[in-house]
């Protein structure tokens, strides 16, 4: 590559195509399936609404974004949404850190049965699953039915069609997007560091939260962050188990867009949904990052 | 008596890893254990640190059965392979670890960290991380972070396998230097025979989880007690004979074909007409002379030369005598080398060479 001593010419490095190559098809995917729909997304809600389905793009104007920030209805529906998935990440991470905790103490065979276990729920259809809970939720389901036969309850309980519900049935599904990232980060952990700090005079307790939770750190934050950002966006459970008096973000950008028509205001809302979401994830790792008190940790 | 281990054994499934272990340990004796890969090292040194439980036997540290005791509670401090030390904590938090969970105060534990530290010769690299120290470094701060809880026995499981052929050489020598200062009881684990005997006050070498042989560095080179051992210490050659006749304390045998005839002194085992042994001698005590003077009171042989190397220190020949190849090494001492194709004695004293049934 370098023929200096023989020629006398400036070498230059030759550059390597192999990295872009290899990037493109992923590129061009999300560049014509995510960016492009987005910006376009943008722009319209920045547009006039005229009439259904009929929008003027002529004058950039805000009404829909004030219009959004104005309603207290769209409020309160932005602020559930966040409140559910904190609670849903909040949740999975409690659930998910023991539950990947046992699985990486797990061998061979029990471990791959652990984890079929915890990736049950992905092989069902989101709505059939949902539908599983309104079986068990509902005021004539299995649980209600249970507690009148045991006269535990005189009344059936009310436990479909709230926040709770929901919270319950994102949980479900999303548990395993917290236990496999912590999962990962605990078998990543040198197993001699136990036996290190045991001999140095470390209970079991004491290595747990010394050793090993710091350093699956990391795990805590991917699984966290993908929880979050997959309730913020989440459609289907929050219809199915929240009903019509716990709507979520979601579902006003599939009112306002598929049965009102009224495109820029569900443009608007969408834009609302992503933009808090992505400042919020942010925040969140940088919050991290700042914990750091070096480059260059472990993971 | 600091450390004894009684009759321990321990298996895993169907296989055996340590087999009726037996031996006591002086308080500031530096003691290995030498053995090939699997013989059981490890293992043993896992089960006086507590990581496993003896099948059976017992471990006795200051006269108390410390066989079933936790393992942070023993009285031992381990230094691994790879050093173990805690990537998320400095330097500092490393070495104060042990302390911290001693409940030792503050003042204490910084006046002790500074002390270790200057004992190891790094002094000042209290806020560094382990990543940003060489692995020569890395070893020095897992041996400081053992050593500062003050313990009763310092075990060492392999430290210096990970590190380069010089720097080994380096922090072996600084290793016996600190062990012997602060005067620390300590196991030390290893399958390399010159580390073993560079640093050890006695070696135990262990085969297939047995122990094969006690006994200082020079004992075990200059007497092993077994083929497993004289053949694992060092080279040597081995001359299958059988006794023909005894006279007083030598006995005079015979290869089997080959026309050799062997003097061997005997020693604390035995020997009768008839037997079978293994005449051992290393290389390093027989002699390459153009003429020989030893025949009575020695053996000494006709040779030729067939191999010879010259390594600046010494010399290595490989000679023919009676049908098989013998190996001697000796100094360069400015004596005339022999060459390939040259004939030549080969002999050595009755003192030079051992025998085993």
């Amino acid at each position: 590559m370098d023929n200096n001593a023989v020629t006398g010419r400036v070498s230059r490095k030759k550059i390597s195509w192999t990295p872009y190559v290899l990037v493109a098809p992923l590129f061009v995917l999300m560049l014509a399936f995510l960016i492009i729909p987005l910006m376009n997304t943008l722009y319209i809600s920045f547009a006039h609404y005229v009439a259904p389905a009929v929008y003027d793009t002529s004058a950039i104007t805000m009404e829909n974004y004030l219009k959004f920030f104005n309603t207290p209805n769209y409020i309160t529906t932005l602020v559930r949404t966040v409140r559910i998935s904190v609670l849903c990440t909040l949740f999975c991470l409690l659930l998910g850190y023991p539950a990947a905790y046992y699985m990486s103490k797990l061998s061979g065979k029990k471990q791959q049965i652990y984890l079929l276990v915890y990736l049950a729920p992905w092989l069902i259809n989101v709505v059939v699953k949902a539908f599983g809970w309104t079986l068990l939720l509902s005021s004539n389901g299995i649980i209600n039915d249970l507690l009148l036969y045991l006269h535990i309850i005189d009344r059936p309980l009310q436990m479909l069609f709230t926040e709770g519900s929901i919270t319950v049935g994102i949980i479900h599904g999303c548990l395993i997007f917290a236990v496999l990232p912590i999962y990962t980060s605990i078998k990543a952990i040198d197993p001699h560091l136990s036996y290190a700090a045991a001999n140095l005079g470390a209970t079991p307790s004491q290595i747990f939260f010394k050793i090993t939770l710091p350093l699956s750190r990391m795990g805590i934050l991917a699984g966290g962050l993908i929880v979050f950002a997959v309730t913020m966006a989440s459609y289907t459970t929050p219809v199915l188990l929240g009903g019509g008096r716990n709507r979520v973000l979601s579902f006003l950008v599939y009112e306002q867009s598929n049965r009102l028509m009224n495109w820029p205001m569900g443009a608007a809302i969408a834009l609302v949904l992503v933009i808090i979401g992505v400042v919020l994830v942010a925040a969140i790792q940088k919050f991290f990052e700042a914990n750091r008190r070096r480059r260059d940790l472990m993971e | 008596m600091e450390l004894e281990l009684r009759g321990v054994s321990k298996s895993f499934e169907d296989f055996v890893a340590v087999d009726n272990v037996s031996f006591s340990i002086n308080k500031g004796e530096l003691f290995s254990l030498l053995g090939p890969s699997g013989c059981g090292k490890t293992t043993t040194l896992r089960m006086i640190a507590g990581f496993y439980a003896p099948d059976v036997g017992a471990i006795y540290l200051n006269k108390q059965n410390i066989t079933h005791q936790p393992v942070n509670r023993r009285g031992t401090a381990m230094v691994f392979q790879n050093y173990a030390l805690f990537p998320h904590m400095s330097v500092y938090e490393n070495i104060a670890f042990g302390l911290k969970m001693q409940k030792v105060e503050k003042s204490g534990i910084q006046k002790r960290v500074k002390e270790v530290l200057n004992l190891i010769q790094l002094p000042g690299i209290e806020t560094k991380y382990p990543k940003e120290l060489s692995g020569g470094m890395q070893q020095r701060v897992a041996i400081a972070r053992a050593i500062v809880i003050h313990p009763e026995v310092l075990l060492l499981d392999e430290p210096l396998s990970n590190l380069d052929a010089k720097l080994r050489e380096e922090l072996r020598l600084e290793l016996r230097e600190i062990q012997q200062k602060i005067g620390i009881t300590t196991v030390f684990v290893t399958h390399d025979i010159t580390e073993a005997f560079a640093l050890s006050d006695r070696i135990a070498v262990m085969q297939k989880g047995k122990i094969m042989q006690i006994g200082t560095p020079m004992e075990i080179y200059e007497k092993p007690e077994n083929e497993f051992v004289g053949a694992f210490v060092g080279k040597y050659n081995r001359f299958p004979v059988q006794v023909l006749e005894i006279q007083e304390d030598v006995a005079i045998a015979a290869g089997q074909g080959n026309g050799l005839k062997l003097k061997i002194k005997m020693n604390a085992t035995p020997l009768a007409v008839g037997d079978q042994v293994k005449v051992m001698v290393r290389p390093e005590r027989i002699r390459l002379v153009a003429r020989t003077a030893v025949t009575a009171t020695g053996n000494a042989f006709e040779a030729s030369v067939i191999g010879s190397y010259y390594l600046g220190t010494q010399n290595h020949y490989e000679v023919m005598m009676n049908g098989s190849v013998v190996r001697v090494e000796m100094a360069n001492d400015g004596s005339p080398i022999f060459e390939k194709g040259d004939r030549c004695y080969i002999e050595w004293g009755l003192e030079d060479g051992g025998y085993f049934k």
